[in-house]
């Protein structure tokens, strides 16, 4: 079994010259997100486990696995704390 | 063709009041939109879990879409109910909510009026709208006490025209992938710290708001309905003698707008709409923070000179 997030259906994710600005519909918060942070909002319109959001990164961006892989973690969990995700498994 | 918003009242006070208050906005509307008022006791509450979103004393619950959107006036002397979908609102108010007017009409009414203009596609921001001598469209927006109504009466008194200094809505652009505003007329209202500097004769005193209001003709302005914003400014109040302005990014400006339009996160089924024209408007525009300072007084028009 694999470990797979994906957005809460409340979220809304609005993009204007790169960068974003989140906003939880259930909560009524809003979060703005860094470029990095679109892309995997992005990725994260569907079920993704942590290695398809780190190549959705590498795919992007020019750096190597292992610093997509911790900047996506770190993102992840900012994203949990403010239950903007749901987890799931596959 | 154009619409306005339809008001059903058997009770002729509530017909004069609001009526007057309505006919006042001049909303130039694109689909017609009924508000049907009853004066009666008010039915007995129902329980209802939903999250409350507060706008002062008024109580907004929305949800899914096959429930109604409520809205309680507390304690106890108004409830508006709009069904899901429908550009209808039913409005019971108390005998002593009449006593009250001013509150039954800028915070209890305009909060219903808000939520129905949402069916048709009108998102309402608070802010300030004006169109400067070169045809700019501006949207000032901020908080209350940020300097909008005194910017506004400065640059009314100067040439500019006006719309409204509180009380906007966002709505599709008459020109593709536009968004426009739209302005709720009434006075703008001074505060009396900013009078003596105004230095205006004349003015309605409006004694429960503690301020004095004029409408735009009154201060020698032209009012404008409408208008392509070309600038969106946030607006401060340095304390300072320079006004000053600063460029801002997008994600910036994206998130003050939300903080200026909470409304956005309610109704699932139209916060898209809302943020869309939200996002459009950030794409348009020039965003500014706009630091207002004393030489503003002195000179509004440096408004220009600063945003060139």
């Amino acid at each position: 079994m694999t470990t797979v997030y994906s957005r809460h259906p409340d979220l809304r994710v609005t993009e204007v010259d790169g960068e974003g600005v989140v906003l939880h519909l259930g909560s009524r918060q809003y979060f703005s997100v860094n470029e990095t942070g679109v892309t995997i909002l992005g990725a994260l319109a569907e079920p993704r486990s942590l290695e398809e959001l780190v190549t959705a990164v590498t795919d992007v961006y020019d750096v190597t696995s292992d610093v997509a892989e911790q900047s996506v973690r770190r993102f992840l969990d900012r994203c949990g704390d403010a239950k903007l995700l749901l987890v799931g498994e596959r | 063709m154009h619409h306005e918003v339809s008001l059903r009242a058997s009770n002729p006070v509530v017909l004069a009041l609001v009526g007057a208050w309505l006919a006042d906005a001049r909303l130039v509307l694109p689909r017609p939109v009924t508000l049907v008022i009853d004066v009666a006791p008010l039915p007995e509450p129902i329980a209802d879990s939903r999250a409350v979103f507060r706008q002062g004393r008024v109580s907004i619950r929305t949800g899914a879409i096959t429930e109604n959107t409520t809205l309680d006036w507390e304690p106890g002397l108004g409830r508006g109910v709009i069904e899901p979908g429908s550009t209808k609102a039913r409005v019971t108010i108390t005998e002593l909510a009449l006593e009250r007017p001013n509150e039954l009409l800028r915070s209890f009414l305009l909060n219903v009026c808000i939520l129905l203009l949402r069916r048709i596609g009108l998102h309402h921001v608070h802010g300030a709208m004006l169109r400067d001598p070169l045809g700019r469209g501006w949207l000032l927006a901020g908080e209350s006490g940020s300097g909008k109504s005194t910017t506004t009466a400065l640059l009314a008194r100067s040439g500019w025209d006006m719309g409204t200094d509180d009380i906007t809505f966002l709505t599709a652009g008459q020109l593709p992938a536009t968004t426009d505003v739209i302005a709720w007329r009434e006075r703008l209202a001074l505060r009396a710290d900013v009078l003596d500097a105004f230095d205006q004769h004349g003015g309605t005193a409006l004694t429960s708001r503690g301020k004095t209001g004029w409408f735009p003709e009154e201060v020698g302005a032209k009012w404008v309905s409408r208008v392509t914003p070309a600038v969106v400014a946030f607006t401060s109040v340095s304390g300072g003698d320079r006004s000053s302005v600063s460029p801002m990014r997008g994600k910036e400006a994206l998130s003050r707008l939300m903080q200026c339009s909470p409304w956005v996160a309610l109704e699932a089924d139209v916060a898209d709409e809302h943020l869309g024209l939200m996002t459009r408007l950030v794409q348009q525009a020039r965003l500014l923070q706009l630091n207002l300072g004393r030489d503003l007084f002195e000179r509004p028009d440096l408004l220009l000179e600063l945003v060139a």
